[in-house]
């Protein structure tokens, strides 16, 4: 099954990118367009430290998930939250990111130039594994993958600062009124998944070999698409929407390649018909709800 | 004038005109009823789309171009086949994608929607010509201007401007009727109407619906004018485009949105185009993307009304003086 | 998804004011004495085919410089100006009426893919229009103002056709992605691969721009090739690379395109399957261009010192569409002297005469040489960087083409064998 193989690669880094952007729904309700472009600052910033600083691609990921820790943090502090504090709307905050994402991409192409660019990395071969064939960069992005979900799990579920941003997430106003400083929770919440978002970019410019200032916003419709499948805000069911939509679309392949894309996303159009709102709607649903009167 | 400069402006009016009607069936959508259409631009390309195969003739007789329902109709039924093509697939998509709740969920199918269709009129070339897309697309009347190119493009112009004092004239009844004073009050609040025994969803119907139509009917003007559509026409940018237009120009307002089409697709993309070049190739424009950026921020910074905004309707209650009020 | 960057671009009062101002001031039109004569470039300069407006732009450029040096033509200077039609009809249409009203350019270079909708425009205007359009809608065009640099895709087809059923490949996979010469390339290369007895294992079409290709890939590599003829872009290519290398251990024979040899594609491509890899197994079947000789000698001199201008210009020492732009220039500018006048209705009938020599035409290499002659009162004919450039009836450039390996040394494609144009007549 060398299809499973390929599946679980995008699944791994579909499923960095689309808890990073629910995780940022979650506490602040911001559609955040600009997401892709994020993605894009990692994939470059790990592109530096690879080629220009010859160090090897692992501590380029790294550097990758800290640019795109800093953008992130950086856009909602001195944007989003302004705007929001503003009284501006929430759907007018779409068109607020889609300006900061055209913003940053455009500033990427001004100082990189349209010219597709790779990473510095060996040629390797593929092991075989339970069937499936994968390079050790493969295998080690997915490691990665899970690491940083158990690590998202473990803080999430048994710190202070997770149960703070569950909670914001769940119910702000009432988070705050229990004492929740919010406003810190949701600044470190938009470090955290910048980090996740920026490690998707840089994994997914290493699995195309070959990127330029349009990678990350070209990958972000199948990223939202993930979220919203599990329910846009819920971590776990990006999670469960990533891995859905990474192998199904993988495996549809194998009937008809042409039409792998619309596979994931006529996946997600039946989901939205038949649980209108996500696979794990959960306390979120109710929250909107309340947002939508 | 020089017939350079002559040309240029035919260009920019003829565009002023399609982007003028489809802000209106936008700010219908969006602007009035507050449904948010993020598959706009599918109903417009339709529309381009519908027109171009219905005037290109039999497929058969092209030799590097592949269509569906190659025709040679004569004017205007390409257009009038368009805008009921527009209005009907609108019809098709909101039955489905009105089915979520809550109104950010309805906008993520419509873009889910505006995507697979981009896609698979990329996959499926037999029907569009894919990803080259229609080009040599006949302009209506062209042979009966010996006067070349000049004089039939400010024919051009003046039919776009009939086109759109009429669809002027029904958004105008159509905005100022009950239906329209309804629609509002769906935008305001959608339980509180439905209280009132108002089906919320068929009226949202009705709206994607007229707001398609006039989608489509933009398409067909233009690409009749331009001679060729893409797939690259018709990207979830140019929807978000034309939610800037109506933003800036002011949501609600016919007369405003108008202005924001001149402004936000006109002018300001224009006047970039005068900057002198600097750099190295390709600098200048990802600047120009940039400086639309900080426009939009801008705007919504300082304006987010837009600058006419939507008149306040405000319904006296009838004169009676308080009881224990001050006379 | 995002790739292509959208159309807009429209109307208003202002600009038209701005038209009416600057006509009303009777400046533009009328090139005084010396003025400066514009050379419209027109292609896309922003998204996902921002590298063909790059390269456009380079060639212009050093087209330019040997002609400004040698003092321009009739005494005027040459400025190249970029016009972004972003990879769409809809956005190319204001862009080229905006390059017309306010360039008043003697030239145009472009489009690409967008001529469909720019060439009508900028021929309307009487204006000497080279574009780099592959699309066979071309093939048998009959405005004379209109001159394509690069051969038809179906032409391209013939060659990748007659080189692998020349050389002993009986059977042959190709790979096209769907929004390149896919619709146009393939079924010529088809019919004159199959006639000379060849035979497809595959025909596999991709959707570009995909993070995997696997299943496609597989495909391929079940049927066994001998070969794989293919023409995809950058990321594409490098993504389906790869991959192959990945699930087949090592690469077969590859043929590419014209495109196949272009700066960014080899970067990417090398980037994904290492150099030793590219060297051993990429080939490609492009117009022949010698990369040598006076004339690119003084193309590539000329490139190299427009640092300023253009980004990374060693990138664009191999590719087509700049090269041949870079002689578009000369020939317009020797046209213009031939003339005796920078009215394009003067000088454009003469440009088909400057490449196409004859008898007792003098052979010249450069805008130096030619104008030289020309003021000495002899006929010339222009053979420049990219060769000898003649025009059919049609206006398309018949060309060779040329059977080319990759060279570390450049890091580009370097002819091997060339294939003259009688043998894909046939």
């Amino acid at each position: 099954m060398p299809g499973l193989g390929f599946g679980l690669v995008t699944a791994a880094i579909l499923t960095l990118g689309s808890v990073g952007f629910s995780l940022q729904f979650g506490v602040s309700n911001i559609f955040n367009l600009a997401y892709g472009d994020v993605m894009t600052v990692g994939a470059f910033a790990a592109y530096l430290v690879n080629t220009v600083g010859h160090a090897s691609i692992w501590l380029g990921m790294a550097a990758g998930a800290v640019a795109g820790s800093a953008a992130s943090t950086a856009i909602n502090t001195f944007v989003y939250r302004p705007f929001l504090r503003r009284g501006t709307a929430l759907f007018a905050m779409v068109m607020v990111s889609l300006a900061v994402g055209t913003i940053l991409e455009n500033g990427i192409q001004a100082i990189a130039g349209p010219s597709y660019r790779g990473y510095r990395v060996t040629p390797e071969k593929s092991l075989h594994l339970l069937g499936m064939l994968l390079t050790a960069r493969q295998l080690t992005v997915m490691a990665i993958a899970v690491a940083c979900m158990t690590a998202l799990h473990v803080i999430l579920r048994y710190t202070r600062i997770g149960r703070a941003m569950r909670a914001t997430a769940a119910n702000a106003e009432l988070a705050r009124s229990c004492g929740v400083g919010t406003g810190r929770v949701t600044t470190l919440a938009w470090a955290v998944s910048g980090a996740l978002c920026g490690t998707s970019g840089v994994a997914l410019a290493l699995n195309l070999a070959s990127f330029n200032f349009t990678v990350g916003s070209s990958f972000l419709l199948v990223v939202v698409a993930s979220a919203v499948f599990g329910s846009v805000g819920q971590p776990y069911g990006a999670m469960a929407g990533a891995l859905v939509i990474g192998v199904a679309s993988e495996l549809a392949a194998i009937v008809s390649p042409s039409l792998k894309q619309v596979v994931a996303f006529v996946l997600l159009a039946i989901i939205l018909l038949v649980r209108p709102n996500g696979l794990w709607p959960g306390t979120y649903l109710q929250k909107m709800e309340m947002a939508a009167r | 004038m020089s017939s350079a400069y002559q040309y240029y402006a035919i260009t920019l009016l003829v565009y002023f005109g399609v982007n003028t009607i489809a802000c209106w069936g936008l700010n219908l959508q969006y602007g009035i009823a507050g449904v948010l259409n993020f598959a706009f631009i599918l109903f417009q390309s339709l529309g381009a789309y519908i027109a171009s195969v219905l005037s290109l003739g039999p497929a058969e007789g092209s030799t590097f171009q592949t269509y569906v329902l190659g025709a040679t109709l004569p004017f205007p039924v390409p257009w009038l086949v368009a805008t009921a093509a527009g209005g009907l697939l609108a019809l098709a998509v909101a039955a489905f994608a009105l089915r979520p709740a809550r109104r950010d969920f309805q906008a993520m199918v419509m873009l889910v929607v505006s995507i697979i269709a981009a896609i698979l009129v990329v996959t499926e070339p037999s029907w569009f010509n894919g990803q080259r897309g229609l080009a040599a697309v006949p302009k209506p009347f062209v042979d009966h201007f010996s006067g070349g190119l000049i004089q039939y493009g400010w024919f051009y112009v003046a039919m776009t401007g009939g086109v759109c004092l009429l669809v002027y004239w029904f958004v105008h009844r159509m905005t100022g009727s009950p239906w329209g004073l309804r629609l509002r009050a769906m935008r305001e609040n959608a339980e509180a109407l439905s209280s009132l025994g108002v089906n919320v969803k068929a009226e949202s119907v009705k709206v994607y619906v007229v707001g398609g139509a006039m989608a489509a009917l933009s398409g067909a003007v233009l690409v009749q004018f331009i001679g060729g559509w893409s797939p690259g026409s018709w990207t979830i940018n140019e929807t978000f485009l034309y939610f800037v237009a109506i933003i800036v120009g002011g949501a609600g307002n016919n007369a405003g949105v108008v202005l924001g089409a001149a402004l936000v697709l006109g002018l300001f993309q224009e006047a970039l185009r005068y900057l002198p070049a600097f750099g190295y190739a390709g600098l200048a424009e990802s600047i120009q993307f940039m400086a639309l950026g900080v426009l939009i921020l801008a705007f919504l910074w300082w304006r987010p009304g837009g600058l006419i905004p939507e008149r306040r309707r405000t319904y006296r209650a009838p004169r009676r003086p308080a009881p224990g009020g001050p006379t | 998804m995002m790739r292509t960057r959208g159309r807009f671009s429209a109307p208003p009062l202002a600009a038209l004011l701005a038209a009416v101002t600057l006509t009303a001031c009777g400046g533009s039109s009328t090139p005084g004495a010396a003025s400066t004569l514009n050379i419209g470039v027109i292609y896309p300069f922003t998204g996902a085919s921002a590298n063909q407006g790059a390269a456009g732009m380079a060639g212009c450029q050093a087209g330019i410089t040997p002609v400004n040096a040698a003092g321009g033509a009739l005494g005027h200077k040459f400025a190249c100006k970029p016009f972004d039609t972003k990879g769409d009809p809809a956005d190319a249409v204001p862009a080229a009426n905006q390059m017309l009203s306010s360039a008043n350019p003697v030239m145009v270079i472009g489009a690409s893919d967008d001529a469909v909708a720019t060439s009508p425009i900028v021929t309307a205007a009487h204006i000497p229009n080279f574009a780099t359009i592959g699309d066979p809608h071309f093939d048998t065009q009959t405005n004379p103002y209109f001159y394509r640099l690069t051969p038809s895709d179906a032409l391209q087809g013939v060659a990748l056709g007659y080189w692998a059923g020349s050389h002993n490949l009986l059977s042959a996979a190709a790979v096209f992605t769907s929004d390149l010469g896919a619709q146009t390339s393939v079924p010529p290369l088809r019919t004159k691969y199959t006639k000379l007895g060849g035979h497809f294992t595959a025909d596999v079409t991709l959707a570009p721009g995909q993070p995997s290709y696997r299943t496609e890939v597989q495909k391929v590599i079940n049927s066994h090739p001998d070969a794989i003829i293919t023409e995809m872009d950058a990321q594409s290519a490098a993504t389906f690379w790869s991959e192959y290398l990945q699930l087949a251990g090592g690469l077969p024979l590859i043929i590419g395109t014209q495109l196949s040899s272009q700066s960014d594609v080899i970067k990417s491509v090398v980037a994904a399957v290492g150099q030793q890899n590219f060297v051993a197994h990429f080939h490609a079947i492009t117009p022949y261009v010698a990369l040598s000789g006076p004339g690119y000698d003084l193309y590539k001199t000329s490139l190299l010192a427009s640092g300023g201008q253009i980004r990374t210009p060693e990138s664009y020492l191999g590719h087509p569409y700049s090269i041949s732009d870079f002689d578009a220039v000369a020939i317009t500018a020797l046209a213009m002297e031939e003339a005796k006048s920078t009215s394009p209705s003067k000088y454009n009938s003469l440009i088909p005469r400057i490449t196409a020599g004859g008898g007792s035409a003098t052979v010249v290499h450069t805008y130096a040489e030619g104008l030289a002659a020309v003021h000495a009162g002899k006929t010339i004919q222009y053979v420049g960087a990219s060769g000898e450039l003649i025009f059919n009836k049609y206006q398309s450039a018949g060309r060779a083409f040329s059977y080319d390996d990759y060279d570390p040394a450049s890091t580009s494609m370097k002819p091997i064998t060339v294939i003259s144009g009688t043998a894909l007549n046939g």
